[in-house]
């Protein structure tokens, strides 16, 4: 049954793969998605690499009444708080395979 | 027993760090020849010596039939009509800078300078090849250079054998570390402030909750044993892609494949994304404000951003922009970050605690040349000079993070196997990590829009366009 399992898990990836590939093919054939006005689309990956990138990042394009300093601590704190939740995530995980590993051992 | 091995292999590691790591070691030269081109290419600016920037090809159409305001744009060019004196000045003043200065960093790593610059020519000849099929006028906008980097080194390593005597010049982690370093200098801390609360609302809060999520996802559920494989498509999933899965993939020392594996997938969905995005948006009726930070949070690159924003209107456009720019700054923290939990968690297999002395021993230096550019940039060159000035040194050093990237990525090709990248994709484990992982990033950017943006519960805000 689990051996049915996974092979219907491989040929629906298979499909979800081949499906994904020949639709970005068929948009690239056909122009798909792009704007006239535009000379790049998705090749250009990072904002340097987009002709004269100013025309669209306009300045002072929202006025915020919070100061940037707000923006840095809170930016900060949320960096930090993430980090630790993910360090503690990554400790559980590993004295749940620890405890695993060690009533594996026991049995044998 | 136990204390007596920590404290041996605490000394060890304490060793293996001295001053002469400094003019020894890859990251520390990465650094210093990406500073060199950042002062190089700053000065090029400010005093108007208008020579240093790198070769670039014009898109030209091979198929293609351009309307006439295209032509006359001077954007594009036929592939004849560029090549000109100028052309081949530029193509020889590029050679020579990166052989230079990549030869000397080899030469101090112990490589042999008589047979690292015959291999670097002929690198840089297949890196000009690479820059010529990404310029065509489709395959520009579509895929550009780092894939056809690794599908031509892909080819010749997978059809002609890649010669001994080439070899030398495959330093793919050298010039992602050069050119990482170089890029630091284009990541303006400034704009973090650009969208308020409602820009670090939806950048911010969201990309660290789908990085930990992918995490878990990848590590614990999908049980996918390739840690670093794991990292780099998470931050290219939430990130911004290709430029976030290079910084995070050298930050947890990825395997070449990793790489290779997590930029292909970024980038093929980007092309759908950037498609389907904004009819499905459209489709549901959101505002073009709420649908353009959907896409600038989402999508990964930043040209689809712009380009599936504009589609929905110049509001949507403005948003996308604004919320990308934001995310765009988050690559050298992810990078950060990333790097300090595989020295003490993941590469740390014995569980110890760690000091902040091995910590800095395993961590890879070139970050601290990203920031220090980035830094420099932000607060030194743009304050006095103005941010004019930042984009234009920008535009100069752009491509010369273009060209280390596609020396890059075309070393990736030619060192690697079809039959291992078919390998890393752990029987598909890998396509459903991104599938889910993007799923469960649009799902919770969508919440975050709708929280702050829907004008339920905060103020819509007012952007000028």
């Amino acid at each position: 049954m689990k051996k049915h399992g996974s092979k219907i898990v491989r040929v629906v990836t298979w499909c979800m793969g081949i499906a994904v590939i020949l639709c970005a093919l068929y948009i690239m054939a056909n122009g798909l998605g792009l704007v006239d006005s535009l000379d790049f689309g998705a090749g250009a990956y990072y904002y340097a690499d987009i002709p004269a990138f100013e025309r669209f990042d306009h300045k002072n394009a929202y006025r915020s009444s919070v100061p940037m300093w707000v923006c840095i601590v809170l930016f900060l704190a949320w960096g930090w708080l993430m980090y630790r939740l993910w360090v503690w995530l990554e400790q559980r995980n590993q004295r749940h395979d620890q405890q695993s590993n060690q009533n594996t051992t026991g049995k044998k | 027993m136990k204390g007596n091995s920590t404290n041996s292999t605490t000394t060890a590691v304490r060793n293996n760090s001295n001053w002469s790591d400094l003019y020894k070691k890859e990251d520390w030269l990465a650094v210093w020849i990406g500073f060199i081109v950042i002062i190089l290419g700053t000065l090029d600016v400010l005093l108007g010596w208008d020579f240093f920037a790198a070769l670039k090809f014009k898109t030209y159409a091979l198929w293609e039939t351009l309307t006439p305001e295209q032509l006359e744009s001077g954007k594009y060019a036929s592939l004849g009509s560029q090549l000109t004196g100028a052309f081949f000045g530029k193509l020889v003043l590029t050679g020579v800078l990166l052989a230079v200065l990549f030869g000397i960093g080899a030469k101090l790593m112990g490589e042999k300078l008589g047979k690292f610059i015959p291999a670097f020519l002929v690198l840089y000849f297949i890196a000009i090849i690479v820059r010529l099929i990404s310029a065509e006028y489709t395959l520009n906008r579509y895929l550009e250079w780092a894939f056809w980097a690794l599908f031509v080194g892909l080819l010749i390593s997978n059809t002609l054998r890649v010669p001994d005597w080439l070899k030398p010049a495959v330093k793919t982690e050298f010039y992602i570390k050069t050119g990482l370093v170089i890029m630091g200098f284009s990541v303006l801390f400034s704009n973090i402030a650009k969208f308020g609360l409602y820009g670090l609302g939806i950048a911010w809060i969201v990309t660290p909750i789908v990085i930990i999520f992918m995490w878990q996802l990848g590590t614990r559920v999908l049980k996918i044993d390739n840690k670093p494989l794991v990292m780099t498509l998470s931050a290219a999933t939430s990130v911004c892609g290709t430029s976030a899965a290079i910084a995070t993939g050298a930050a947890c020392k990825a395997k070449k494949e990793d790489l290779s594996l997590a930029v292909s997938i970024s980038i093929i969905f980007t092309i759908l994304m950037m498609v389907f995005e904004p009819m499905i948006i459209r489709a549901c009726g959101m505002t073009p404000l709420m649908g353009g930070s959907l896409i600038g949070g989402t999508v990964d690159s930043t040209g689809a951003v712009v380009v599936a924003g504009t589609a929905l209107g110049e509001e949507a456009q403005q948003a996308a922009v604004l919320v990308k720019s934001i995310q765009n700054i988050l690559i050298g923290f992810i990078a950060f970050f990333v790097a300090v939990f595989f020295a003490t968690r993941v590469d740390n297999t014995e569980k110890r605690s760690v000091g902040a002395s091995e910590i800095w021993v395993r961590f890879p230096k070139f970050i601290i040349g990203f920031f220090v550019a980035s830094l420099v940039a932000s607060f030194i060159v743009s304050p006095v000079f103005g941010s004019d000035q930042v984009g234009a040194i920008n535009k100069v050093l752009d491509q010369y993070k273009n060209w280390a990237f596609v020396l890059a990525f075309t070393s990736i090709g030619l060192d690697t196997h079809f039959k291992t990248i078919i390998k890393q994709m752990h029987g598909g484990k890998v396509l459903w990590l991104y599938i889910i992982g993007q799923a469960f990033n649009i799902l919770l950017t969508l919440f975050a829009v709708w929280l702050l943006l829907s004008g339920v519960i905060f103020p819509i805000p007012t952007l000028t366009v």
